[in-house]
């Protein structure tokens, strides 16, 4: 999924290269959440809150897009954030952008999952809406990004989208249940890639978990915390690394030969 | 990118044989500023008699060494940033055009945290400060230190619920200007290497305020660490007094999120 940043700088590969720091015009973000709010967003983690009740996926996501903003703010206090839900289609649930945790808040405690299933999920709308928004960004000189939060195990989602329009960054955090006869989290996976690579500006990241783990989603988030300018393809991807203490060097003295056992 | 000078001569009643001298002021573009600080601009004296012909040269040679001197601290900036990465992977987000921050992220054990190295340039008027800030969901944020600059160690941590605890300032890492910058790399490595461990410890003993809901709780510190500062005084900018650095010597602005020490 190799793709030339806006500036015509191309990501850095990177395996033994060491990395530099490209001096590249910076930009401020604006990410705009979508929060799918389909039936199986209340699906049940595998971990439970204080009151003994297993945390549903949209609780998880809730917790853990506070904890992106937390961090994103800390990182940079420039950066904004605004939300918009995904039922069969998007609609925008607050859409002036805001670097305030505070009225993150109770934007998403508002957010409630549907009792049913909806039976489509089509990203069109969100697209749209997505490359308004960018123009505006852009005219502040930021760039926008949108994360797709997805929980259908069964509904690969849909979109049309024309030309060679990508305005926006496009991030995809996907939690399903394991592959069953009666769902298909693998298509879903494959038309979430096939978005991400027709509309993503920058190198979008897409991650997926069936195992219900809120730690593994917080983990997760903390990868996209990266800037799109600023990224390496997804499969390059070499942090967090462990800070771990190195073993002491090796002994330098040569090894006995006396060591060697006979060979029976 | 401008400079310019606001040169004020005061127009008197009285005729006086030498025209008393102008209030200069220097004034540049608003990127500039985010180069260095225009205060910090010391202007040379006007002397009795002067004129602006032979002070504005004064002046351009003054602001042009100060330029070679800034782009000298990106490229020192730039290098050190780079020289992080072998360790702690590429950063989250950097600042490509002047260097100030870059941040990374790591895990220690089942702790993960991110790293904001943060440059501060106006603070403590005159002195440079080097911020490596580890944010973490389970995890530390370090401050560290750079040759003739001073660095603030600020750690935060957000627990399981997402909440924000953040310690008072830590000043007592290894540090020398006379160090590489791959050699100071390793030494923050081993560095928070250590304070993770103290760290997770500090945070345990850390006790909540109120139940853990949607609406951030946040944790206050129970212990304060200060540490003595341990500089090699021959090589700062600024020599400070031997005791403790409290928060009180940093800008409330610095403390954000409501952190509490």
């Amino acid at each position: 999924m190799m793709r030339e940043g806006k500036e015509g700088e191309s990501p850095n590969s990177t395996t033994s290269s060491s990395y530099t720091l490209q001096p590249i015009r910076f930009f401020n973000e604006d990410i705009l959440f979508c929060i799918d709010v389909d039936f199986e967003s209340q699906t049940e983690m595998k971990v439970s809150g204080p009151n003994g009740r297993p945390f549903t996926r949209l609780e998880s996501i809730k917790q853990a897009i506070l904890l992106f903003i937390n961090a994103k703010l800390a990182i940079n206090p420039d950066h904004r954030f605004a939300f918009a839900c995904l039922g069969q289609s998007a609609s925008l649930h607050r859409k002036e952008f805001s670097n305030k945790v505070e009225s993150a808040i109770p934007v998403l405690r508002a957010i409630t999952a549907s009792s049913s299933s909806y039976g489509q999920a089509d990203l069109t709308q969100l697209f749209r809406l997505a490359a308004h928004e960018a123009k505006k960004s852009r005219g502040q000189s930021r760039i926008l990004r949108v994360i797709l939060m997805y929980c259908r195990s069964s509904v690969p989602p849909s979109y049309h989208w024309s030309g060679n329009q990508k305005l926006f960054t496009l991030d995809v955090m996907y939690l399903h249940s394991k592959p069953s006869p009666g769902n298909c989290p693998q298509k879903v996976y494959d038309a979430l890639v096939d978005a991400l690579e027709n509309v993503s500006e920058y190198e979008g990241y897409i991650l997926e978990s069936g195992q219900g783990l809120t730690r593994l989603l917080f983990r997760d988030m903390c990868l996209l915390l990266s800037h799109p300018q600023q990224r390496c393809l997804q499969d390059e991807i070499d942090f967090p690394k462990s800070l771990a203490r190195k073993p002491p060097p090796a002994d330098p003295t040569p090894i006995e030969e006396n060591f060697s056992t006979p060979s029976q | 990118n401008f400079v310019f000078s606001q040169v004020i001569f005061p127009v008197s009643r009285k005729y006086s044989p030498a025209p008393s001298a102008p209030r200069l002021k220097l004034v540049c573009s608003s990127e500039l500023k985010a180069l260095f600080s225009i205060d910090d601009i010391k202007l040379p004296a006007w002397l009795d008699g002067m004129c602006m012909a032979e002070y504005l040269p004064i002046i351009e040679d003054k602001l042009k060494s100060q330029l070679v001197e800034a782009g000298a601290s990106i490229g020192a900036r730039k290098c050190f940033i780079e020289a992080l990465t072998p360790l702690f992977g590429r950063p989250l987000e950097a600042d490509s055009m002047f260097c100030w921050k870059a941040t990374f992220f790591a895990s220690f054990g089942s702790l993960r945290f991110w790293c904001t190295l943060l440059y501060q340039p106006s603070f403590l008027s005159n002195n440079q400060l080097w911020c490596f800030k580890v944010l973490s969901h389970c995890g530390p944020l370090v401050p560290i230190l750079l040759p003739d600059q001073v660095t603030v160690v600020i750690l935060q941590h957000f627990n399981s619920q997402g909440t924000p605890v953040m310690s008072p300032p830590l000043i007592d890492y290894p540090w020398s200007p006379r160090w590489d910058v791959s050699k100071m790399a390793e030494r923050i490595f081993d560095f928070l290497v250590e304070e993770c461990m103290e760290f997770k410890k500090y945070c345990n003993d850390a006790r909540v305020l109120k139940p853990p809901t949607l609406q951030q709780p946040v944790i206050q510190c129970q212990r304060r660490r200060v540490y003595q500062i341990q500089f090699d005084l021959l090589y700062l900018e600024r020599k400070f007094a031997p005791g403790n650095l409290g928060a009180e010597h940093f800008p409330k602005h610095f403390f954000r999120h409501g952190g509490y020490l």
